[in-house]
């Protein structure tokens, strides 16, 4: 599984304003219901912010991967949040996270949603996001993420 | 060295958060861990390399230990893997 195949230009936001991990949270939650992906911004934030309280998903390396199953998804999707100054997402690493893959999985789909989560984690440990992090565009970011991928 | 197999057995296998005790735990540990699937052999102590086994319920995993403190880590991951990481199924 590649990454470019989980996610869409359209669900790629390199200007994410949060100032804090519930603003970016809750931003992205709200493009993806602006966008028709989800029916109810809130009903995603507060799953994502369940998820959390469970536990921080920053990966380190200024990556996290905030997750949770939705009801009613037909597909898992992927939408990549850029946050420039980087936000404290209690990485176990100390570091600031920039970049936030968001996986909102349909239920009944674990392993897809382990495939997604190791796509990611490949694509990261790989050393591919410093590059990301100097693209602006949703469309220039998306084509390196698709040339990226092996 | 120790090495072993342990089955996964928790519903929704090796998840990030599943991923995040099992680091947490090989991180106590100053022997060198790895946890081996289908030819892939990944740093027990990355979150990043954990995720990269996309390690489904039933997943077959090689546990190698390898350090002064091997015994006690073997033991204590296993232990981890094997009570479903605390999870209900």
């Amino acid at each position: 599984m590649h990454l470019a195949e989980l996610t869409d230009p359209e669900l790629i936001f390199p200007d994410i304003k949060g100032s804090d991990g519930d603003g970016v949270l809750r931003e992205l939650a709200e493009r993806l219901a602006a966008l028709g992906h989800v029916r109810k911004a809130e009903v995603l934030f507060q799953r994502l912010r369940e998820r959390e309280e469970l536990g921080s998903t920053a990966l380190g390396r200024g990556v996290a991967v905030p997750h949770c199953r939705l009801q009613g998804l037909s597909e898992l999707l992927v939408a990549i949040g850029v946050c420039r100054d980087g936000i404290d997402f209690a990485a176990e690493d100390g570091e600031p996270v920039r970049v936030f893959f968001l996986v909102v999985s349909p239920n009944n789909a674990a392993a897809e949603h382990l495939h997604c989560l190791a796509a990611i984690s490949k694509w990261v440990k790989n050393g591919r996001l410093p590059r990301l992090l100097e693209l602006e565009e949703p469309d220039e970011i998306y084509r390196w993420i698709d040339d990226s991928n092996d | 060295m120790i090495v072993h197999t342990v089955k996964l057995t928790n519903r929704l296998g090796l998840h990030a958060r599943a991923a995040a005790k099992l680091v947490h735990l090989a991180g106590q540990f100053s022997a060198e861990i790895t946890l081996a699937l289908d030819g892939e052999s990944v740093d027990a102590k990355s979150i990043l390399g954990i995720l990269l086994l996309a390690a489904v319920q039933g997943s077959d995993l090689t546990l190698s230990c390898d350090g002064v403190d091997e015994d006690s880590a073997a033991t204590a991951l296993t232990d981890l893997i094997e009570s479903r990481f605390g999870e209900p199924e």
